[in-house]
């Protein structure tokens, strides 16, 4: 008797448990203002890694997109209305973000800000179809738009922007003949190589690629090979800021004294804090450096008085999409579509990434930029050096 | 849940199937079915909620396959995430990379981990324990790193889109959520269905008595090494099926979820619903999905919470959670009605007294230790010979080269003329050995009438076919196993406790069960290892008559003890062994007396316990 | 021959590091015959607490080193009873699980305590780099082989000529009747967990002014560690040694000579060999249970 009392609990703990998730929903629904009527919120959702691997780049880019909700708050919102972030954790996992990615869309948003991994993005893009919801996201890797998905916006430059850009300044500043790549196994770093080999064979420049798994920790048996190789110069693709800090120091350690220039992570701040000396007169390609315009240089200010640090990458993208989706919506309207339509003849306004134009969408369908600055490392500091724009 | 079957005498078959469905272990899952079934049609639910329900879905199926691997079978996988995710991408390279259509990449999204499953699964012939952990971690790490370097393969890190949902010749939108939730409540169910008929058929017996102690399964006639085998192609089968599902559920895939922190999760799943059992696959697959997701709110705590819920499982359920159903069963269950035979029935045979079992220079040395030194002895049907010597002498090891625990270093051992030195214990059950242990080595989890049903292994077959479709054969040929196993429990008198747990009998009655398993086997001879250690003077009586009784019903016996009245009692001949060697033999009278052999024992007689 | 020694030195250096975790394995599993999977975290909980101590109290390499084996010494204890003591007398199976879950919690805690921010050790060198024939070492590197052999020797001496060494032995050799010779079983047991810990908590702190501080440090080394225990022969304590090194030494030379992007495959290709042919290992022997 007791045991047939347990086992129908448990069923009606299962059914209730999955009833349970369908209220969680629905209950979220009711709370949820209505869009018409000029009072009710314009709700824009973030996706973004919170927890998991990638914990430290999520909290900034959700922090880029809060500080751009605040600013167009105090000015006044959106045609009066005020912006609300909707923010959910995608764990760092595919799964994560495709449950997030679906929890958000469900809860009555316009648009949404993220991912920033291009393994995330293209997770989320069989769903995207689903809710016709604009998505602003940050994923570098190329594929991610050859797909021509109407929904997916790219609010950084793409990799094959940035390899060409790497490509192109090496040839121009060094003259380089032979170039080593270092790159990461993973999408990001596979995107990478892609790009620079078929960028250095276009400009006649020999290259070879020398891998690495993420979190390997010791770069002894690449750094020899690169060493035998000879090259006039290294070209990176590395993701996480320990493995960029490592580089540098072995890469000095065995004496290694040619231009290395990186993809982004390697000239932040957290990696030339890991690296200290080594990183100096290192180069990188950057999406967001505070030199590169005005509104770059004013984010830098908001950006450090608000959160105390300085601002990066992770942060500018989404803060830029923010600013680009208030701007569509006031425009165009608050519907996902007319933002949509919007979002695709966008074009004119500089952001802290840099100038956006999706209007022109050929062949980088859903790119709305299209250069790269390139930065140094001097004195533990970033230093400008030039912009570098890709017809 | 029951292993016995009604055999009520009076009642028609259509009657038993109406009280059988009328009982609640068939009411509840029907029931929930139900649930299942209705549910998202009574409820709107968001695509969230959908993605995460056929989510847990497919992990249900990766589970209860872990679940048949470990729980079942006690054997540790860490690699059910690599089975997953190269059933995962073989579906998928074939069907959204090379055009094929859904079911032949349904079809080698299982068959293919299968064979890597079976693959590993022969490992297990040299491996247990925590070197078979291993070896399914480095399988998980190795398959990690080619999913995502062999480029040209797999897409390496860029992953695979595009990936086909099932095509019923055009007539159902599977890219309909819901249908697909139909397409996968299917498959979940008739894998649940199989993994609980599994569990109770006289396979899942046979795993089990791997799982609870497997030196005693293969001596009792199951096939060890085979059973472990079957285990893994069954969990890599399932998991390969999970997979296919999880991709065609998620249109895309890349080789990150399907590393080894995706198998610690399938492990969490296994542990945390339960392992030993279907339903705990389903209840830990749902929880640890749903978890994180209604965790949501405790942002970057929830997944500490998580790990630290993980612990507090296995410390204080180590069943899992539905493992607690389990315990009050044991107290509530009835005593099913079992007409148990007569053990004269089918017992075999003795035909006329020659000379059974001839050992020829038996030898087993162990490096530089010769624990048995060119032995020979014979054995001859319907005698009882006992086998005695000081502590150390090479008994033991003797016994464990007749029932095929050790293999002979040199010399010959025949039984009825056929060379079975070095045979597998299993095999040497078949042909008509069985033997009791030292220390007793019952199937403790199981009830007493199961580890004697164990003991029938070696005399019926079963398929995999049979435990999947029900047939009336098979159901007969239960019932008569049953009813063999009732009648050896008979015999030693222990009837009234065939639905106790072996574990929780008393030393002396445990004893008289392993006895009963060794008879359930059909012996022509019975290997008896100190059968009345730690017995007392009354059940050490009882013990004697007992094997008498069997001798006269044409049973041979070789005996290792040391209590000399017992041996006075019930042997014919006697071999003593000092030192691995034979130093005396002959009739009881005879040895006992032999001086050489009181010097062996410096004087020690019928007062010395081991 | 510059090559050589380069790779040699790393090669060294990282098989050291596994070798002190693979030491931490072996010696728990001959106490008390538990697979401890937590064994790496032990490595990356020294690592932040060495990590904190320094940047909060301004203290040098060394006394952050001496910080964090207290710590460890700390961690030892909770882990014993926590993990180990309240599942002593079941299967290996409930206890390699609870150690899988306790790795989970430890990554975890640290995860939601110090956030995934990766941490620095200033190394205690002022020279970044020393010249061996041509080869530029990490004077690191050479700390952990060095620091390596004097616990190795330490192990040694330890375990053979002092009496609580011997002990400790008994104690894992057979129990019981260690028990009845009137050695506190349960305290050798403790303080063994205590030993190993604070061999996993080495290797952490060399290991940190190279590789940063991460939360996710320790998985990896855990599983390399596990492979060196078999390679060397599971319950040896030369082999953990020789298996660790061995297979630091194979990793960097199948990188540099055959595939980097496979580097880690090398290690599990070795041990899958192992485990097929001769599972015992190189110093293993082959255990039996009685009958």
């Amino acid at each position: 008797m007791k045991k047939k009392i347990l086992t129908l609990a448990i069923v009606g703990m299962l059914s209730v448990s999955l009833v349970g998730c369908g209220a969680t929903k629905t209950s979220s629904n009711a709370n949820a203002p209505k869009d018409s009527g000029a009072e009710a919120n314009i709700r824009i959702g973030v996706v973004s890694s919170m927890t998991g691997a990638s914990a430290l780049d999520g909290e900034l880019e959700t922090n880029g997109a809060k500080l751009a909700a605040e600013e167009i708050n105090a000015a006044g919102g959106i045609n009066g209305r005020k912006i609300e972030l909707v923010v959910e954790d995608s764990r760092s996992t595919n799964p994560g973000t495709v449950a997030a990615f679906q929890k958000v869309a469900g809860e009555n948003v316009v648009a949404i800000v993220g991912p920033i991994f291009s393994t995330n993005v293209k997770a989320l893009m069989p769903y995207t179809d689903k809710f016709k919801i604009p998505v602003a996201i940050g994923g570098t890797n190329p594929t991610i738009t050859s797909d021509a998905n109407p929904w997916i916006f790219r609010f950084r430059p793409s990799d094959s922007i940035s390899t060409q850009v790497m490509a192109k300044f090496l040839q121009d500043q060094y003259k380089v003949k032979k170039v080593a790549i270092f790159n990461d196994t993973d999408a990001f770093g596979e995107g990478g190589r892609q790009g620079l080999e078929a960028a250095f064979k276009t400009l006649g420049i020999e290259s070879k690629a020398f891998e690495f798994t993420s979190h390997a920790g010791d770069y002894t048996a690449q750094l020899v090979n690169i060493k035998q190789y000879a090259p006039d110069a290294i070209a990176t693709y590395i993701p996480t800021v320990e493995d960029c800090g490592i580089f540098l120091n072995q890469a000095k350690q065995m004496g290694i004294d040619i231009p290395i220039i990186g993809s982004p992570s390697l000239v932040t701040a957290n990696s030339v804090e890991l690296a200290k000396k080594n990183a100096e007169g290192i180069f990188g390609v950057t999406d967001y450096f505070p030199e590169q315009n005005d509104t770059a240089k004013a984010y830098f200010k908001n950006y450090k008085a608000k959160f105390g640090e300085d601002p990066d990458i992770y942060s500018s993208y989404s803060y830029d999409a923010v600013q680009v989706i208030a701007k569509v919506i006031a425009k165009n309207g608050d519907t996902p579509q007319k933002i949509q339509e919007g979002l695709k003849a966008f074009s004119g306004w500089t952001g802290a990434e840099g100038e956006y134009d999706f209007s022109t969408n050929s062949p980088f369908a859903g790119d709305g930029l299209h250069s790269y600055s390139i930065v140094t490392i001097k004195d533990g500091q970033q230093q400008f050096v030039k912009v570098v724009t890709v017809k | 849940m029951n292993m016995l079957q009604k055999n009520g005498q009076k009642s028609s078959p259509a009657r038993g199937l109406i009280q059988k469905a009328l009982s609640l272990s068939v009411l509840i899952p029907i029931f929930a079915l139900l649930v299942a079934v209705m549910f998202p049609l009574v409820f709107n639910l968001s695509s969230y909620v959908q993605s995460l329900i056929l989510l847990a879905m497919s992990y249900t199926i990766v589970v209860v396959g872990l679940n048949i691997l470990l729980g079942y079978t006690g054997q540790l996988s860490l690699g059910q995430g690599a089975f997953f995710g190269i059933g995962a991408y073989t579906f998928s390279i074939l069907s959204a990379l090379h055009g094929m259509s859904f079911w032949i990449g349904l079809f080698a999204g299982i068959i293919v981990p299968v064979l890597f499953g079976f693959i590993i699964g022969l490992t297990t012939s040299k491996l247990s324990g925590h070197y078979l952990a291993m070896v399914t971690i480095s399988f998980q790490m190795i398959v990690s790193i080619i999913l995502n370097n062999w480029r040209t393969l797999t897409n390496g890190p860029d992953g695979i889109t595009g990936i086909p949902r099932p095509n019923l010749f055009g007539l159902i939108d599977f890219s309909n959520d819901l249908n697909f939730y139909y397409f996968s409540l299917v498959c979940v169910v008739l894998v649940l269905w199989f993994a609980y008929r599994l569990k109770y058929s006289r396979l899942g017996l046979a795993l089990a008595a791997v799982r609870e102690n497997e030196m005693a399964a293969g001596v009792t006639g199951v096939r060890v090494y085979r059973a472990k085998v079957m285990a893994f192609v069954l969990a890599s089968g399932l998991a390969g099926l999970g997979g296919v599902l999880y991709a065609a559920g998620t249109n895309y895939i890349s080789p990150d979820p399907f590393g080894f922190a995706q198998s610690v999760v399938f492990l969490s799943m296994s542990l945390v619903g339960g392992s030993g059992s279907a339903y705990g696959g389903l209840l830990g697959a749902i929880l640890l999905t749903f978890l994180p997701e209604w965790l949501r709110f405790m942002k970057e705590f929830y997944i500490a919470v998580y790990g630290f819920m993980v612990i507090l499982a296995v410390i204080f359920l180590p069943k899992g959670i539905w493992g607690l159903t389990g315990i009050l069963e044991k107290y509530f269950r009835k005593p099913e009605e079992v007409e148990a035979l007569e053990l004269k029935e089918f017992l075999p045979k003795l035909e006329f007294a020659s000379e059974m079992m001839s050992v020829k220079g038996l030898s087993k040395h162990f490096g530089g230790l010769k624990a048995v030194d060119r032995v020979d002895f014979t054995i001859t049907s319907g005698e009882i010979k006992a086998l005695i010597g000081p502590n150390g002498s090479g008994k033991t090891t003797i016994l464990n080269l007749l029932s095929g625990l050790y293999i002979p270093t040199g010399g010959k051992i025949l039984f009825e003329s056929q060379e079975i030195g070095g045979l597998r214990p299993e095999n040497i059950a078949a042909l008509g050995i069985a033997r009791t242990f030292q220390n007793i080595r019952l199937f403790g989890d199981l009830s007493v009438l199961e580890n004697i049903m164990v003991g029938q292994t070696c005399r019926t077959q079963e398929s995999l076919l049979t435990v999947a479709i029900p047939n009336r054969a098979a159901r007969e040929e239960r019932n008569l196993i049953s009813s063999k196993a009732m009648a050896t429990l008979k015999f030693v008198g222990l009837e009234d406790k065939a639905d106790w747990s072996a574990k929780n009998l008393p030393y002396g009655q445990q004893r008289l069960v392993e006895i009963a398993r060794a008879l359930a086997t059909e012996p022509k001879l019975l290997l008896l290892d100190e059968p009345a250690a730690g017995l007392n003077a009354s059940e050490t009586d009882e013990l004697v008559n007992l094997l008498k009784k069997l001798n006269q019903m044409g049973l041979s016996m070789l005996l290792v003890e040391h209590d000399m009245s017992l041996v006075k009692s019930l042997a014919t001949t006697v071999t003593v062994l000092n030192f691995g060697q034979k130093i005396s033999e002959g009739t009881t009278e005879h040895t006992l007396n032999d001086p050489l052999v009181v010097e062996a024992y410096l004087g020690k007689e019928e007062d010395a316990y081991a | 021959m510059t090559i050589i020694i380069q790779l040699l030195s790393t090669g060294l250096a990282i098989g050291s590091i596994y070798a002190l975790v693979a030491l931490g394995v072996i010696v728990i599993y001959r106490a008390a015959n538990v697979v401890n999977f937590a064994q790496g975290d032990f490595a990356m909980a020294a690592a932040f607490a060495a990590t904190v101590s320094a940047t909060t109290w301004h203290l040098s390499y060394w006394m952050a080193f001496l910080f964090a084996i207290i710590v460890m010494v700390l961690l030892g204890i909770l882990f014993e009873l926590g993990v180990y003591y309240p599942l002593r007398n079941r299967s290996f199976l409930p206890v390699i699980i609870s150690t899988i879950g306790a790795s989970i919690l430890l990554q975890n805690l640290a995860l939601a305590f110090f956030g995934p921010q990766p941490r620095q050790v200033v190394s205690p060198f002022k020279i970044h780099v020393v010249d061996i024939l041509g080869a530029k070492i990490d004077p690191q590197y050479l700390l952990i082989i060095a620091v390596t052999a004097l616990l190795v020797l330490f192990q040694f001496f330890f375990f053979e000529k002092t009496l609580l060494g011997k002990k400790m032995q008994a104690t894992a050799q057979d129990k019981e009747t260690a028990r009845l010779l009137g050695i506190p079983v349960t305290l050798m047991i403790a303080i063994t967990f205590v030993y190993s810990a604070v061999l996993g908590g080495a290797a952490g702190v060399l290991v940190a002014p190279i590789f940063y501080v991460t939360t996710g440090m320790g998985v990896i080394i855990s599983l390399k560690a596990f492979a060196a225990c078999i390679v060397g022969g599971f319950g040896s304590i030369t082999g953990a040694i020789i298996g660790g090194l061995g297979i630091g030494l194979i990793e960097i030379f199948g990188a540099a000579y055959i595939s980097a992007a496979y580097k880690d495959a090398f290690a599990f290709g070795v041990l899958a060999l192992v485990l097929l042919f001769r599972p015992q290992g190189i110093f293993g022997e082959k255990v039996s249970e009685k009958a």
